[in-house]
């Protein structure tokens, strides 16, 4: 990337500087180049706009009107002021979805890492049907997300179970466990499902990272004495930090806002005990019709989306610094 | 140094072209669900000459046959008139006509269910019934006309009329000794009775959706509980029913999860639960597989506290409406259409191929000599309920805050407790007259 750009920067800094003792050939072809640059922005910032600017904007204005049926075929409805944002933040279903989404996020993130980084590590090392595997683990990305939770609803569910048929084979518990009829084994439930649903992010990412570790550092590390161990946390890791900053960055974004692994696994069920915030909010607009609750609280869940956004920026500035040097 | 950086980059492109990737397959995903045909926008006003009318329903098995039936029919005899319909599911169509409505572009007929016609009809995207010509409100049940009527004004007729009765497996009340039950008491002695280690005594519709509410509908409102005061004790009573059931382990944990149909029914027809709640949409499955009406199965209509008291169940079935915002050629051969299901034989063959019952009493009479299975259900539509009296358009935001107070109250909470918060979220509802 600043490879390329460089040196039309470069150019393009000469020409303002020769700019006022220039011909007029030369500086209206400057025009004209400037003006195609502008030009070619123009799709992208079209794109950008339609699809990215009107919704949230949209989203936005919505949260402060007081909509119903009544309004809904108007363009705009009464302001309401910060009513929607108030109401919403104290239902405590509401409340309980926010708390609920971070924890979520946090336990899906930190067991996301830990076995996809193992199952990286396990594919970085040689052995028979190592490609045959790999390709397998990517499965669980490839199903449909609404998919994935209709299957695990048949797979968790009390009666004729296949987990529960599992586990009781096996002599590990007595009885079928209700998974997905308790709220305590409902959330642990879907936790799980979302957990095997993101491994492959991590483990193919981190993968490709593992692949780009130089052999001649761990070798060195090996000859200087280093244990297996040492070479994981003084070697590998530190070089394959970048990657794994950014991946926690990307899965955090995607994880806050899942929805469709919920809604096909326990619809927010039993007794709102797994709704996180997108569901919540998709139930306010879509099942009680409460535009203005549901976009208020969709206001949040962006909110809290965006704080990735500067640290992912961030994380990025810093590699690319690295890359000029 | 340089190279460990130059390694980084192109594990960080991996994480873009993935990071790329994901956002297109969601893109896609979003645009597929949106994207679908608008009706309603051919102008036509010369009533001679062709008129293309859209139509909307979510129906499916032999409600699905029923209305290609009727609209072939339809158009053989008024070949002026070409019906285009759409079937979107169930979930969908809600949300898809109120789509239509914030974009002024209703479907000339929209075939909805009964709860939601205040709120669409709130939308002002409606045409009132009242002012076409020949309508008429005389021969229709009571509860047919006020489910249709928001704010005096007459929206829609029903296509058909249905309710939720109770279900029992004959042989295995027999084995169990147990006649079929009328009173709570008996309900939820029979239910016990009847569970076996191969299977519950009941099963029940506990799921957090509509479905929920409208099975608890008949025991409470029976038991003079309304939906305006959940906390009470004519309230507490009914829920504490369930609570039982699921307690003793005469029903499965897993009514929560379980939806009418097909759950329920696939629990009844594998012998998996000795009584279900259940309605008349549900008679194509038990004759597809050879079950028959007081052989196999028999039905009683929902147990009430003490004997004596009425059953009052809510009013199912679905709604013919005219959108506004066609011509009026097409507003009137909508109208056509939707007066032309009102002539008894075609309520009657319609409603049969449908598995609901007609609205007007009269031809209930016809319609019971070849269907006593349906002697329950008419009985009990009689004097049924529609949902939306009280709160109209929010409706559906009180029956969440009773839905929800069903499941907290099976997974442990209190019944009182559990109906306490939902008292707490009704007071806050306001009432959109229905």
């Amino acid at each position: 990337m600043t490879r390329i750009s460089a040196p039309t920067r470069g150019t393009g800094a000469a020409a303002r500087r020769k700019g006022p003792a220039a011909t007029p050939a030369r500086s209206r072809r400057y025009r004209l180049r400037r003006l195609a640059h502008w030009a070619f922005l123009l799709p992208a910032g079209a794109y950008v706009l339609f699809a990215f600017a009107i919704p949230v904007v949209y989203n936005l204005v919505l949260s402060f009107e007081q909509t119903s049926p009544a309004t809904i075929s108007h363009l705009t409805a009464p302001f309401a002021g910060w009513s929607n944002y108030t109401t919403t933040l104290k239902d405590p279903t509401a409340d309980s979805a926010i708390v609920r989404t971070f924890s979520f996020t946090v336990l899906s993130l930190l067991f996301q890492f830990l076995i996809g980084f193992g199952l990286a590590l396990l594919f970085n090392l040689r052995f028979p049907l190592r490609r045959f595997a790999r390709s397998l683990i990517l499965v669980p990305w490839l199903l449909p997300l609404l998919v994935t939770g209709v299957i695990f609803k048949f797979l968790f569910q009390l009666e004729a179970g296949a987990v529960n048929q599992v586990l009781v084979d096996l002599h590990l518990i007595h009885q079928p466990v209700g998974f997905v009829l308790s709220p305590g084994w409902a959330y642990v439930t879907v936790l799980i499902t979302n957990i095997w649903i993101g491994v492959p992010f991590f483990t193919v990412l981190l993968y490709s990272a593992l692949q780009d570790v130089p052999p001649e550092l761990t070798e060195a590390a090996r000859i200087d004495g280093a244990g297996p161990w040492q070479r994981l946390t003084r070697v590998t890791l530190p070089v394959i930090r970048p990657v794994i900053e950014v991946v926690f960055v990307l899965g955090f974004v995607f994880t806050v806002k899942v929805f469709d692994v919920v809604i096909g696994l326990t619809n927010g069920g039993p007794a709102n005990s797994t709704q996180l915030i997108a569901t919540w909010a998709y139930n306010l607009s879509f099942q009680n019709f409460n535009y203005g609750a549901g976009a208020a609280l969709s206001t949040v869940l962006l909110l809290i989306a965006l704080v990735a956004a500067p640290l992912y920026i961030w994380l990025n500035r810093e590699s690319l610094r690295g890359d000029a040097l | 140094m340089r190279k460990q950086h130059r390694i980084g980059r192109q594990a960080r492109t991996a994480v873009a072209v993935a990071g790329a990737t994901l956002l297109a397959v969601t893109a896609a995903a979003c645009s597929s669900s949106s994207s679908s045909s608008a009706g309603g926008s051919n102008s036509n006003s010369n009533s001679n000459s062709k008129v293309t009318i859209t139509e909307f329903d979510y129906y499916t098995g032999g409600a699905n046959d029923a209305i290609n039936a009727y609209n072939a029919q339809f158009m053989r005899a008024h070949p002026n008139i070409t019906v285009k319909r759409t079937a979107v599911p169930y979930a969908n169509l809600i949300t898809k006509i109120l789509q239509d409505a914030s974009a002024g572009d209703m479907p000339n007929l929209l075939i909805i269910d009964n709860p939601n016609v205040p709120e669409v009809a709130a939308t002002g995207q409606l045409v009132p019934l009242d002012t076409m010509p020949g309508f008429t409100t005389s021969g229709y049940t009571t509860g047919a006309i006020s489910e249709c009527t928001y704010q005096g004004k007459q929206y829609c007729y029903p296509i058909g009329t249905n309710a939720v009765g109770l279900f029992y497996n004959k042989a295995m009340l027999a084995a169990a000794h147990v006649s079929p039950p009328t009173t709570w008491a008996q309900l939820q002695a029979d239910a016990k009775a009847a569970t076996t280690s191969s299977h519950y005594g009941i099963a029940f519709d506990a799921t957090n959706d509509e479905q929920s509410t409208w099975q608890l509908e008949p025991f409470f409102w029976s038991n003079g509980a309304s939906l305006t005061n959940v906390s009470t004790p004519q309230f507490q009573q009914a829920l504490q029913v369930w609570v039982n059931m699921v307690k003793d382990g005469s029903a499965s944990k897993s009514v929560l999860t379980w939806g009418q149909d097909p759950d329920l029914t696939q629990q009844f027809l594998h012998s998996k639960a000795a009584m279900i709640i259940d309605g008349p949409w549900i008679f194509p499955e038990l004759n597809a597989a050879g079950w028959k009406y007081n052989q196999q199965y028999g039905i009683v209509p929902i147990p009430v506290n003490k004997s004596g008291q009425k059953v009052i169940a809510p009013l199912g079935g679905e709604t013919a409406d005219i959108g506004a915002g066609g011509s009026s050629a097409q507003q009137h051969a909508a109208w056509e259409w939707i007066q032309g299901l009102q002539q008894p034989a075609t309520m009657e063959h319609v409603t049969s191929m449908m598995y609901y019952l007609p609205s007007k009493p009269a031809v209930v009479q016809q319609y019971l000599q070849g269907g006593p299975e349906y002697n329950v259900f008419a009985q009990e539509t009689e004097n049924a309920r529609p949902r939306t009296t009280e709160y109209g358009a929010n409706y559906p935001k009180v029956s969440q805050a009773i839905w929800t107070a069903i499941q907290s109250a099976i997974t442990g909470t209190s019944v009182s407790s559990a109906l306490q918060t939902a008292q707490g979220t009704i007071s806050g509802i306001s009432k959109v007259s229905g």
